[in-house]
């Protein structure tokens, strides 16, 4: 039974090694066939060029964090949404109230953070 | 079934192969691709002993949100200046009794765990959950869960709810003086607020304050 269920993952398991396959080959092709001529002047500052004051890699603003957690919420309510869709007309008027009672939980949150402004980005 | 204990050993090697790299590579950003490399592989070992919604939730939740917070939390931390005092010196060092503690805690459990399944074959008989095999385990789930299992879903709501507002209340700061758009009374301007029609006289020009 199992290993039937497993056979309707078989086109996505060629998917995964054609993709696996593509990156592997365009990184090592581009590897082999790319000219190697290294040279100190290439990594300087061009011309009349200032030297680069700090790291390349700035810090992220506090902002991105707060997004991807309320995303993450989110997320987790439409997690919580798959299995009560399937299996809705089985679970009666008991089950579609606890998910309305769950997502009016959720929506005082995000009427919380609307008003807030937590979405706003300026 | 050779062809299952091929794959089953070849995503196992990525799992535990990652999932050593996290802790062995020097460059953060590296450990949480990597650690995104050992969710996408230990969802494929749930799809393949049968857990699907398990699986694809993984997918979901960990890779396409988690793996994103780990991401800004290791972007926000200035990663180029703190990696030479995490790697070397004493600070480095002062955290290895504490690590090897935490992981022979979590390799005991792992062992109360295995063992129950190992010397006690009937263990699915005697718990409470029936497994029915003609369910597919999303059904399974959303059979019990809404109902049978409400306080708990009602609770997991509530923790949702106190997550959101405790990261709002913890990092949203209110900036001061940023110009906003209002786009309400953007739109239900009047012609009568925005507009005054004047009569220019020639040669007198308008006083508007008028």
């Amino acid at each position: 039974m199992l290993s039937e269920f497993l056979q309707n993952y078989f086109s996505i398991i060629i998917f995964l090694f054609i993709a696996m396959g593509l990156s592997v080959g365009f990184i090592f092709l581009n590897f082999l066939l790319s000219p190697k001529k290294p040279d100190p002047e290439k990594l300087s500052a061009f011309e009349s060029g200032f030297e680069a004051f700090g790291d390349s890699r700035m810090e992220f603003d506090v902002r991105f964090y707060l997004v991807a957690i309320l995303f993450i919420i989110f997320d987790l309510e439409i997690a919580f949404l798959f299995p009560w869709a399937i299996s809705l007309g089985k679970i009666g008027l008991l089950g579609f109230w606890s998910m309305m009672i769950f997502l009016f939980i959720l929506t005082i949150g995000f009427i919380y953070e609307w008003k807030k402004g937590a979405l706003d980005w300026d | 079934m050779i062809a299952h204990s091929i794959f089953f050993y070849f995503f196992s090697i990525i799992a535990v192969f990652s999932a050593i790299m996290v802790i062995a590579s020097q460059n953060t950003v590296h450990s949480v691709f990597f650690l995104i490399l050992d969710f996408i592989s230990i969802s494929c070992l749930f799809i393949m002993i049968g857990a699907e919604f398990l699986g694809m939730i993984m997918l979901i939740v960990y890779v396409g949100a988690v793996a994103v917070l780990f991401l800004f939390v290791v972007m926000m931390l200035n990663v180029a200046q703190q990696k030479d005092e995490w790697f070397k010196g004493k600070f480095f060092t002062s955290h290895i009794p504490f690590g090897t503690l935490i992981s022979i805690i979590i390799f005991l459990e792992l062992i109360i765990v295995i063992g129950g399944w190992k010397y006690k074959p009937n263990l699915i008989e005697t718990s409470s959950i029936q497994i029915d095999n003609n369910f597919t385990n999303t059904h399974a789930l959303g059979n019990v869960i809404y109902t049978d299992y409400i306080h708990l879903f009602q609770l997991a709501g509530l923790i949702l709810l106190v997550a959101m507002i405790g990261a709002i209340v913890l990092t949203y700061r209110k900036r001061e003086g940023v110009k906003r758009q209002s786009y309400f009374r953007q739109v239900s301007r009047e012609k009568a607020e925005g507009v005054t029609l004047v009569d220019v006289k020639s040669n007198k020009g308008v006083n508007l304050n008028d």
